[in-house]
């Protein structure tokens, strides 16, 4: 175990599953010379060469499209979206191509990519720049979303979305890549796509959030429990596989849940957790699920107005102590 | 800010409540849910909770007082406050608003709290199946076979709460072993003096009052008729026998539902804007208790077996004896058989119990000297009077639906199908 922050956990993991598996690639723009904007493929271009290294013309459309022809001729891409609001120029590839080739074709083909997207809001960085489209891509059968919220689950997520034959949007969080954390050294050590994790054990209430939400429910779950509630905090970790068992066992358990989400409201992930569990834990529920999530409007660029737009520790603090009041 | 305390409503007849006792005094902490008095109302002992926390500033009423639905009792406060409410002046009382019979067992319906604080004293109270409470707390309640109309909701508009239907549960089923006081027993005790009026027992005085408005307000009339119940008593024998304990009564009862089935006109309520049938046939059994009588309900007589019918009422009966009886037993009547059989009664005639059509006096079974096909036999026989509101039947409506009676309880396979 090595203290590394996320950046250089998601690093680690590139670097170990290219000199792994040779047929593991990497593309996009400014991630060979520049090494990334975010300096997450630190390092690759001088271990691994012009020929798995590469930088590419701004034209998102194609890094996605080439991934899918040459993972169609057998190579592994794990390939950058610089952000992922430039995903949305990507998305006939994404949508069209790369998540319905498998059954398209009856499974004659595998895609073995990795779409490697940072996003999230809360840099001021305005309307366009500061989205959170995790929603869009759940929504879409045929690819897998990883949201790691750890510098641990970064590594082993990622190790497992570059071996998974599966397409895989990997969104990480921009806000996140500085927060540091214990990260296993060891080259198997991976983290199973579809498996959420019990951050914290509690009893009364269970907050169910992914991605950066997580380290926010944490923080909230802290500050309740001074209050003398006791908090269940559910990282998801990947929202597609989604495990559902283990959020809703939680929920059965405590009886009152929280979803905490940084994308919008409506049609949000909140809305497909919450629907999950009124449809599995109906009897169980003591109260209405709570959301707790991005505000239904285009980020605006202003410190004080964007922050009241993106969840808080209070918020989620706030809808806790909504679902265990007196009225349910 | 201060919180007045007041006298619930706590069934559709109470119109007043004894203060039997104080659990808190004045200055000490009470937290919301805490009970602080017990009082009594017409029908059972009941304790009150408090519905707000703080320090009980002031009592204003003493133990052994009569006090007025909706009077104010208690304020509860900060420490140091001085109760900004207005002082009621003597004998004000609030309106309280009690929509349907209400329930509760023998904890005390702890009135809504509203938004400022204040007590409206209103006790909210859903139709059956409607009350409010979260999913969780309405598969407890399917699990462990409970009518969540019974139980007293505190979460707003009568929301049951998971801790409402826990604290249910745990009276329920400390009921059997603890002695809760039987009804009218916990009367303020007072010394019999020759000669001198004794106040009424809450009970007495109930029945005292609604028997006088039957009695001045229904034109009764009483048919008798004679029933043969050997064939019976053989079939309770034969019940018996295989592990289906019952009794006499719970024929009758049965008979009567069937009976009613075919004569609706006698499961019906007089109003001045017309007759109300009720869906329902909820008979109700007349049960001698210490200090007076008490009338449990077996609802939805129609859609019970003997067998159930039975269980129901076994249940009823034992509560009614143990003083756990609930408001929601003894409510909801549309029809009432008072048997005295087991005194040896040859015939007597009943009151007709309010808002009902009829009410059917049961006697005992005498063995008797009958002629039967131009024999001298010995038959056990039955009397049965069936007193009848004139104004919505006559004499030939209460013999068909004797007649139906007796043909049930004569031919008493029928009861079996």
């Amino acid at each position: 175990m090595a203290e590394m922050t996320y950046r250089d956990a998601l690093n680690m993991a590139l670097k170990e599953e290219m000199r792994r598996d040779p047929s593991v690639v990497v593309w996009g723009e400014d991630v060979a010379l520049y090494e990334g904007s975010f300096k997450v493929t630190r390092g690759l271009l001088a271990e691994f060469g012009e020929g798995r290294v590469k930088d590419t013309p701004i034209s998102e459309n194609t890094i996605v499209g080439v991934a899918v022809g040459s993972a169609l001729g057998g190579l592994r891409p794990a390939v950058e979206l610089m952000t992922v609001n430039f995903a949305l120029l990507a998305m006939d590839q994404i949508i069209n191509h790369m998540a319905k080739i498998r059954s398209m074709f009856g499974g004659q083909a595998t895609l073995p990519i990795v779409v490697r997207a940072p996003g999230g809001g809360g840099s001021q960085l305005g309307a366009q720049h500061s989205q959170s489209l995790e929603a869009f891509f759940m929504h879409c059968p045929g690819i897998y979303v990883a949201v790691p919220s750890t510098p641990s689950d970064a590594k082993g997520l990622l190790k497992s979305a570059i071996r998974d034959n599966n397409p895989v949007m990997f969104l990480e969080h921009e806000l996140l890549y500085n927060s540091k954390g214990e990260v296993p050294e060891d080259e198997d050590f991976t983290v199973p796509l579809g498996k959420a994790h019990i951050m914290r054990e509690g009893k009364d209430v269970t907050i169910i959030a992914y991605s950066r939400m997580s380290i926010l429910a944490l923080a909230a779950a802290a500050e309740l429990e001074k209050e003398g509630i006791s908090c269940e905090v559910v990282d998801l970790r990947t929202l597609t596989p989604l495990d559902t068992a283990t959020f809703t066992a939680s929920v059965k358990k405590t009886g009152r849940a929280v979803v905490v989400s940084e994308c919008w409201r409506t049609c949000g992930v909140g809305a497909e957790i919450t629907s999950l569990l009124y449809e599995n834990c109906f009897d169980s529920l003591l109260a209405p699920v709570q959301r707790v999530s991005g505000l239904d409007v285009p980020m605006p660029y202003s410190r004080k107005i964007e922050k009241l737009c993106i969840p808080q520790v209070e918020d989620a603090v706030k809808a806790v102590k909504e679902v265990l009041s007196q009225k349910y | 800010m201060a919180t007045e305390i007041i006298m619930p409503k706590l069934s559709d007849t109470m119109e007043e409540g004894v203060l039997v006792s104080w659990k808190k005094s004045t200055g000490e902490r009470v937290e919301r849910g805490d009970i602080i008095a017990e009082v009594q109302t017409d029908k059972a002992n009941m304790e009150l909770e408090s519905f707000a926390s703080g320090i009980l500033l002031e009592i204003r009423a003493k133990a052994g007082d009569v006090v007025a639905v909706g009077t104010v009792i208690a304020i509860v406060g900060d420490a140091g406050e001085k109760p900004e409410i207005k002082l009621a002046a003597e004998g004000e009382r609030r309106e309280i608003a009690v929509e349907t019979p209400l329930m509760r067992e023998e904890k005390a319906a702890v009135p809504e709290q509203d938004k400022t604080g204040g007590a409206t004293g209103k006790v909210a109270v859903a139709a059956a199946g409607e009350e409010k409470a979260s999913p969780l707390v309405r598969r407890l309640a399917r699990e462990k076979g409970i009518d969540l109309g019974e139980v007293q909701g505190t979460g707003p508009d009568g929301r049951i709460l998971r801790e409402n239907l826990e604290k249910y549960i745990e009276v329920r089923e400390k009921a059997p072993q603890e002695k809760p006081a039987l009804p009218g027993r916990t009367a303020p005790e007072v010394s019999v003096v020759a000669g001198k009026p004794q106040p009424f027992s809450r009970m007495r005085a109930a029945i005292a009052r609604n028997v006088t408005s039957s009695w001045h307000g229904i034109p009764h009339f009483c048919v008798r008729m004679s029933v043969d119940m050997g064939e019976a008593e053989a079939l309770r024998r034969g019940l018996k026998e295989r592990g289906i304990p019952l009794s006499i009564n719970d024929l009758i009862i049965k008979a009567a539902a069937m009976a009613l089935e075919k004569y609706p006109v006698l499961n019906a309520s007089f109003s001045d804007e017309g007759i109300i049938f009720h869906p329902e046939t909820n008979v109700g059994i007349a049960v001698s208790v210490e200090g007076g009588l008490l009338v449990p309900v077996v609802r939805g007589c129609e859609k019970l077996s003997l067998k159930e019918i039975a269980e129901i009422s076994r249940g009823l009966i034992e509560r009614a004896g143990q003083g756990t009886i609930s408001e929601h037993d003894i409510t909801g009547g549309t029809f009432t058989v008072s048997n005295l059989g087991m005194f040896g009664v040859e015939e007597f005639s009943a009151i007709i119990h309010p808002n009902q059509a009829a009410i059917l006096a049961v006697a005992a079974i005498l063995d008797t000297v009958v002629i039967r096909d131009n024999r001298v036999v010995n038959a056990r026989m039955m009397q049965v009077t069936l007193s009848a509101d004139h104004r919505l039947v006559d004499g030939v409506d209460a013999a068909k639906f004797l007649s139906e009676l007796k043909k049930i309880l004569e031919t008493p396979c029928a009861m079996l199908v």
